[in-house]
């Protein structure tokens, strides 16, 4: 987190700077987590900068960092939308950079977990995935997507059991 | 229900972790800062330019992969005949898709309306048309297409799945988004036009294949403004309306006793409410169903019993998820009906 709380006057193209150096790898990590989709990720994320970049004098600064995570949740939700209805023809994908120098077994672990999330429904893997990557409390995931307490921890039961099931091959592995 | 409790969850933590950490991220902040500078008007949705393999993979091979309904337990019956005695021109229901209100704006609702058969077969060109500028049965419905839209061809090409299209021509204004339309809205009426033409194209090959548009006769590079070679159904739990009521339909004129309301939802641990009113307002029966799945699409159905003669309005919504924290408000489906 920046301490951005006591700095009011700190101007939009600043406090651009300070939340990228914090959170712009993270945000992209997360963005890649809830749509499987690298290049959509990015994106989202960059988006979601700019965004916050325009209203900078409107909202509520001390809690910039909080406002630009629950940006990029909902703007992936409507990416999803969108990949779902509209299909182009893509050119060949390029040789996966981060591949090269990683065990082909890493790669492929993590492409196993990525495929699961990408199974659970829109709402579990947002609840499983802010809370177990962003390490959010309970308070603070359902204030992000604007449902109870008790939503939160109905989704993130059912979607542990869900990912459980989908990945106990790699969770024994992990043991 | 699972039992794990927070501990138990360390190993799902681990994992999380492992392969956030194994993304690579791209992109720089001089390349957001010339974007501010760039974009001052409001920007459209941009392909992505770096993608890893699987992900491109996914997109890529996905075509298949997103237009397959694999829910069939949701979807409704695609036609079904109604009466060949009758000698009148023979008419098939066909299911045709309109947007209504949510919670978050617009979802798409499902209807039956009957079209000519031609040769047996559901006229399609009809079909498409009536999810363009069709008048829905429920006034709470409409078609999100601008006006002045006509369906003036429907065919097929290639063969079955991903190398087949099912080729809609229009005419009218709808190469470009209409002023005032937003991007969700503009998707949205793609997919009502999409699931509207794969249902009636049930019988076809072409059946699940996406849905290529020739607009005024030409190609065009963006229906609605969404650029893009085809256009799919998209997911259910993505463009479909939470809470929806199939039967009875608005209007509908049933007999006293009991009735068995069918319906789809997605909704929070699967519980949904529904209410008879008269007058708009006054409930004399209300109580609880619960649909077979939580969270995603899936069939509910319920009975009133002991329904008197009269006219009420029936609705059936979910339960604020906040707790009226957030605001939130609920997703509905409300039918007019007349008992007799």
């Amino acid at each position: 987190m920046i301490a951005l709380k006591e700095e009011r006057t700190i101007d939009a193209d600043a406090a651009l700077e300070e939340l990228y150096a914090s959170h712009y790898a993270g945000l992209v990590r997360l963005a890649v987590l809830l749509l499987r989709d690298q290049g959509l990720a990015e994106d989202v994320v960059q988006d979601s900068f700019i965004a916050v970049h325009g209203k900078w004098r409107r909202i509520d600064q001390g809690n910039a960092p909080a406002y630009l995570r629950q940006t990029v949740v909902n703007r992936c939700r409507s990416a999803l939308r969108h990949r779902s209805v509209v299909a182009r023809h893509r050119p060949e994908p390029p040789p996966d950079d981060a591949g090269a120098d990683e065990s082909v077994l890493r790669h492929e672990r993590r492409e196993a977990v990525l495929a699961a999330l990408a199974q659970l429904p829109t709402r579990q893997r947002e609840v499983l995935v802010l809370r177990h990557y962003l390490d959010l409390t309970e308070r603070e995931i359902a204030g992000t997507l604007n449902i109870s307490q008790g939503a939160v921890k109905s989704h993130a039961s059912r979607a542990s059991a869900a990912l459980r099931n989908h990945l106990a091959g790699l969770l024994e592995e992990n043991r | 229900m699972s039992t794990e409790n927070e501990h138990d969850d360390a190993d799902i933590r681990a994992l999380l972790h492992e392969t956030a950490a194994g993304i690579s991220t791209h992109g720089s902040l001089d390349e957001i800062k010339e974007r501010i500078v760039t974009e001052n008007s409001p920007r459209r949705w941009v392909l992505p330019t770096l993608a890893a393999a699987a992900a491109m993979a996914l997109v890529v091979g996905g075509i298949g992969y997103l237009l397959r309904d694999d829910d069939s337990s949701t979807a409704p019956p695609a036609a079904s005949p109604t009466d060949g005695a009758s000698g009148v021109p023979a008419e098939t229901d066909v299911s045709v898709w309109y947007a209504g209100a949510t919670r978050a704006g617009h979802g798409l609702f499902t209807e039956t309306h009957p079209v000519a058969s031609v040769d047996g077969r559901p006229d399609l060109e009809r079909a498409v048309q009536l999810a363009v500028s069709g008048e829905p049965h429920d006034p709470d419905y409409r078609t999100l297409w601008p006006g002045g839209v006509s369906v003036t061809d429907v065919g097929f090409s290639g063969g079955s799945g991903e190398a087949g299209t099912i080729n809609v021509s229009l005419d009218g204004p709808v190469a470009s988004r209409p002023a005032g339309m937003s991007e969700q809205d503009a998707l949205l009426a793609v997919s009502a036009l999409v699931r509207t033409a794969q249902a009636v194209a049930a019988d076809a090959p072409q059946a699940d294949s996406p849905v290529a548009f020739l607009v005024d006769g030409a190609e065009t590079a963006t229906v609605l403004g969404l650029a893009g070679d085809t256009f799919g159904p998209g997911e259910d739990d993505e463009v479909m309306a939470p809470v929806q009521v199939l039967t009875p339909t608005d209007g509908a004129t049933v007999p006293a006793g009991s009735l068995t309301v069918t319906g789809v939802a997605a909704a929070f641990e699967a519980n949904l409410n529904w209410e008879l009113l008269v007058g708009g307002d006054a409930v004399v029966a209300n109580g609880f169903a619960t649909a077979a799945e939580c969270c995603t699409l899936s069939p509910y159905s319920f009975q009133i019993t002991d329904l008197a003669p009269g006219s009420y309005t029936l609705v059936v919504h979910d339960v604020d998820e906040s707790g009226g924290e957030g605001g939130g408000g609920i997703n509905q489906d409300s039918k007019e009906i007349v008992v007799e």
